[in-house]
């Protein structure tokens, strides 16, 4: 039992890590999204449907999941991006509460071996049982997340050494500096949405299929709030800080039992003590820079 | 990237593979009844064939606890649930971190095997006052003695 419980742990920070990193792409652009739970629940529901419902292969379904949450987030980019600071947390905390209220009445099922399957409004979406019938272990299944997590922050470390990553930072620095450098900001904002939609979808396909039920109350606010705060403990310097804070959360505040029922207070309280003292996390830009030139000197004396 | 190239090809394989297991499936009771341990709950589980009506016999039973309303932010350890007094009768005791719905996953092995998820409502302010008498509030409002009610089928 010891074992399971350990892999379900490191799961749930292996999947959460997923939305954290789709939110802290939206910091980097500046912009504070409240809403990245909606895209994690579109994959969940649209990945659950083509494999439960249409039979798609697990793997499909999953690829599915992720467009279909980017898609949602195009739609929810071409209004917002132009909106600045508040407004645009409002407007992704409403579209993310709607699609919420949406899934509460979407009712949408077959019948497969005798069994009704499929969405049935707050009543929830049960046998998403792709990966259950397919006999893959918790353990496996968790090296599936850990693979596509490697994956993602693979692409997080090349886009943020490329020129989009530079543009993006630029964004969030200063998006009036960045349009005057002849840069199409809204353009570069709806491309950072999407990106962060698709990531957020990963997330959600792979929850789905590891739980075989969701139900609409699960993408709550919380989850958003959650995957907002990891970023900006963990730091926004690099696409690591996100992870830090998720495994700060889950990880080290869980493994202490003693305040585990607490955690929420605990998790708040280290939310507003960090941004008093680091408003941009422990991997911050700073904190990175100088780790970069220790690790440059260090190299240097090597050879 | 060895190491990556590896992982990568065996998620691919896990996901690619796999015959479904075929079996019944499993239909289940569950009700919990407070313990004097705060948070702590005695949960009694009738598993039986959904088609034949059939207790299932025999099968380990694994329950895992998780929140819906604060997915993947509790962890509470899973149980393996002890065969009861009764064909397709299993006991376990549940510890949890706080009130509220808690979704119970029941993983069933051994004649079949399956998974089926139950809604339980651990809750309220009466759960917190009168839990050393295990008197408490269903979904509706309705006091059971002793015990919980699912709020849903599977």
């Amino acid at each position: 039992m010891d074992d399971l419980y350990l892999i379900t742990v490191l799961s749930n920070i292996g999947m959460i890590s997923f939305i954290a990193l789709s939110a802290y792409l939206l910091l980097v652009v500046g912009e504070i999204s409240f809403g990245q739970q909606a895209f994690f629940a579109v994959s969940a529901y649209g990945s659950g449907i083509a494999t439960a419902m249409w039979g798609w292969p697990i793997w499909l379904g999953l690829l599915w999941g992720a467009l279909v949450a980017g898609a949602a987030a195009l739609v929810v980019a071409i209004p917002t991006v132009r909106l600045r600071g508040l407004y645009f947390s409002v407007a992704t905390l409403a579209f993310a509460e709607m699609v919420r209220l949406i899934f509460e009445i979407f009712t949408y099922q077959v019948e497969i071996d005798g069994e009704l399957v499929g969405p049935d409004g707050s009543d929830g979406f049960r046998d998403i049982r792709a990966i259950y019938d397919s006999n893959v272990s918790a353990f496996e299944y968790m090296l599936i997340i850990y693979g596509l997590l490697a994956v993602v922050l693979i692409g997080f470390l090349i886009l943020e050494r490329s020129r989009l990553g530079a543009i993006f930072r630029m964004i969030g620095e200063d998006p009036m500096l960045t349009e005057m450098q002849g840069l199409n900001v809204t353009k570069y904002k709806i491309l950072a949405v999407v990106m962060a939609g698709i990531v957020a979808g990963i997330g959600g396909a792979l929850y789905a299929h590891l739980a075989t039920y969701v139900e609409p109350k699960i993408f709550n606010v919380m989850l958003g709030v959650h995957a907002l705060a990891y970023g900006l403990i963990g730091g926004l310097g690099t696409a690591f800080g996100p992870l830090i804070g998720v495994a700060i959360d889950i990880g080290l505040l869980e493994s202490i039992r003693a305040i585990s029922g607490y955690r929420m207070i605990v998790f708040g309280g280290l939310v507003a003590l960090l941004l008093i003292v680091r408003p941009r996390g422990l991997l911050d830009e700073a904190a990175m820079h100088w780790l970069r030139g220790r690790w440059r000197g260090l190299v240097r004396a090597e050879s | 990237m060895r190491t990556l190239t590896a992982v990568l090809a065996l998620s691919a394989l896990l996901m690619a593979s796999g015959a479904a297991l075929a079996g019944e499936r499993v239909a289940a009771d569950v009700s919990c009844t407070a313990t004097v341990e705060k948070l702590t709950y005695d949960c009694m589980i009738m598993l039986k064939g959904k088609k034949s009506g059939d207790p299932v016999e025999g099968a380990e039973v694994v329950v895992k606890a998780d929140m819906p309303s604060m997915p993947l932010a509790h962890n509470v350890r899973p149980v393996k649930a002890a065969a009861g007094s009764m064909p397709g009768r299993y006991t376990a005791t549940l510890e949890l971190e706080m009130l509220g719905e808690w979704a119970l996953t029941l993983d069933v092995s051994g004649p079949t095997r399956d998974r089926v998820v139950k809604k339980l409502d651990f809750g309220g302010a009466a759960d917190e006052t009168e839990h050393m008498h295990g008197e408490m509030k269903d979904h509706d409002g309705d006091m059971d003695h002793g015990e919980m009610k699912m709020e849903d089928a599977q």
